[in-house]
């Protein structure tokens, strides 16, 4: 509230938070932000919190479409699709419905004898052609917890025993890339099965966004 | 096991697939011809085999249901507003159907969202050129007998839909490799006017249902004609080629659930692998891309459908394994854990499959 704000940087921290500014509070903790480094950290942790209380609902669903629809547009050429009409320039957009990504598991070169070290998920195919192995699981972007778990049958899924996992982060432009292409998967698999009859393939087409 | 053949379309549902190799689903197909009353009995008797543990008087209604949907997919012409919800969002449809002499023309135009519609055209007897004959292929005579092994029906209630009067039949997958389906049917047409994938929990995944619908009215050319700049045109994919490719030169399916048979899809992009496949109720696609960069295995859900993708590393090169379709995530991923290439082709993995996602 605007009364916190004249307080202290906290206050105003919290009410940023809570999105509890007006235009002209906002700018002037953005200035406190950008002026006080120790804020700047409070403020990360702040986000932090955040994003851990909100994973306490267990599930994370995310409306993909603004950035979906920048990823895409942002595409040097648009893809080729499946069958004809005004498709190619149309992008790729979760506009209808929330893409829910959960359990990514990130692959990592594995050597046994060395403790794998963050970073190196910089996967590049070396000389020595690296084996992959999933290390851990973790949700796409820095919010939540896994929610998808593996059963303990699926040998390909089982964490590297004895190591603690290291996740490197990934990059916007990483998780932009994922999830481009999870979207494009899954139009490329509805428009294929809406091209025959039945009208459930046609009413799961993930919606075309226009490209202006 | 005998029984009274594809006789059974789900015109709203089903994809309809005239790709589809000959072991055919009838739910795929498009119903066109009326079932015969002896046939039916055929059918009715082979269903009691399969399960026993249900009333007879449900069994019979829900086989009465959904052998009337046939008809209703053949011979109807409508005009309605449909919704489909899927996790937690909702998008409404308003569908124009004409069934003409030699074939069936649909605009399906989405009134929410941005301006965009789908036009279709099926032939009306199977694939152009071909005619009714491509129906009478005995080599498709086992499809209903396949869908019956893997889905129990049963009658569930009456309801009403759309404000009309419907028939509720349940699909109950025999097995947890697929979903299951409640469907109603239009007491008066036997139309499909109601259709709803549930999980193994019973949970709703996705509800496709009419809000409004007038049957068997005139439909002009003009509300046929696409209206928006942003159309996709889909024509039901061909009989121009031969048979269905089963799966990429490359590559192989180890794994499917069993009632999965594979169709082709009308192209395939460069870069990339695809098989698809269905049970003439769900359906799943198998992309496989060669990507540099390690992949992180994943798992996507939207509504009813999920996608999986795994790295598959080749001595020199990795690819990206990815499944997508209407089926649990246990399913798909063992799926995608199948996956593998071809060994005699393995030498031409790399050309093949040269693109990124």
């Amino acid at each position: 509230m605007s009364e916190d704000i004249h307080l202290q940087p906290q206050s105003q921290l919290s009410a940023l938070m809570d999105g509890e500014v007006d235009e002209f509070e906002l700018r002037r903790a953005i200035e406190l932000l950008g002026a006080d480094s120790e804020l700047r950290e409070k403020w990360r942790r702040y986000q932090v919190a955040a994003s851990a209380l909100h994973s306490e609902s267990g599930h994370w669903q995310v409306d993909l479409s603004a950035r979906i629809a920048a990823a895409v547009a942002a595409e040097p050429a648009p893809r080729r699709r499946l069958l004809t009409g005004v498709l190619g320039r149309a992008a790729v957009a979760a506009s209808v419905a929330a893409l829910t990504i959960a359990g990514v598991r990130y692959w990592l070169p594995f050597d046994p004898a060395e403790p794998v070290v963050a970073g190196s998920a910089a996967i590049t195919q070396g000389a020595v052609a690296p084996v992959y192995r999933p290390m851990v699981e973790r949700p796409l972007g820095i919010q939540l917890p896994a929610v998808q778990t593996v059963a303990a049958t699926d040998a390909v899924a089982l964490p590297i025993e004895g190591q603690e996992p290291v996740v490197p982060p990934l990059s916007a432009a990483q998780e932009a890339q994922i999830r481009r292409y999870v979207e494009e998967r899954m139009l490329r698999h509805a428009d294929a099965a809406a091209s025959h009859e039945g009208l459930l393939p046609v009413a799961r087409l993930p919606r075309q966004v226009e490209d202006r | 096991m005998q029984r009274a053949d594809r006789d059974v379309a789900v015109p709203l549902l089903a994809m309809g697939a005239p790709r589809i190799p000959p072991r055919s689903l009838p739910f795929f197909s498009r119903g066109r011809r009326h079932l015969a009353g002896r046939q039916l009995l055929v059918g009715l008797a082979g269903l009691l085999v399969v399960s026993p543990a249900l009333p007879l008087e449900s069994l019979v209604s829900a086989e009465r249901e959904l052998t009337r949907m046939t008809a209703a997919a053949a011979n109807l012409s409508y005009r309605g507003t449909a919704t489909y919800e899927q996790a937690g969002a909702l998008t409404t449809l308003r569908v124009v159907r004409a069934v003409r002499a030699d074939r069936i023309l649909e605009r399906i135009e989405y009134l929410d969202g941005p301006l965009e519609e789908v036009i279709r055209e099926h032939g009306r007897f199977g694939c152009a050129g071909q005619g009714p004959a491509a129906d009478l292929d005995p080599a498709t005579a086992s499809g209903r007998a396949a869908m019956i092994e893997h889905y129990q029906p049963a009658f569930l209630d009456e309801a009403r839909i759309a404000g009309r009067g419907v028939v509720r039949i349940r699909l109950q997958p025999r097995d947890h490799y697929r979903y299951g389906h409640l469907l109603g049917i239009d007491r008066q047409t036997g139309l499909l006017l109601q259709a709803l994938t549930l999980d193994h929990q019973g949970r709703l995944l996705e509800r496709f249902q009419f809000a409004d619908i007038a049957v068997g009215v005139q439909i002009e050319d003009a509300e046929l004609e696409p209206q928006a700049a942003s159309h996709r045109l889909l024509r039901t994919a061909g009989c121009e080629s031969g048979a269905a490719q089963t799966s990429p030169p490359g590559w192989r399916a180890t794994w499917v659930p069993p009632g999965f048979v594979s169709w082709s899809a009308p192209a395939t992009p460069r870069g990339t692998e695809v098989m698809h496949f269905t049970d003439g109720f769900s359906a799943f696609s198998v992309f496989i891309d060669a990507h540099a960069a390690a992949a992180p295995m994943l798992e996507a859900r939207r509504g009813a459908t999920v996608a999986y993708v795994r790295l598959f590393q080749g001595p020199t090169d990795g690819y990206w394994i990815c499944v997508v379709g209407e089926v649990p995530m246990p399913t798909a991923r063992r799926i995608a854990e199948g996956i593998e290439p071809r060994p005699e082709a393995s030498s031409t993995v790399e050309v093949r499959a040269s693109g990124g996602p």
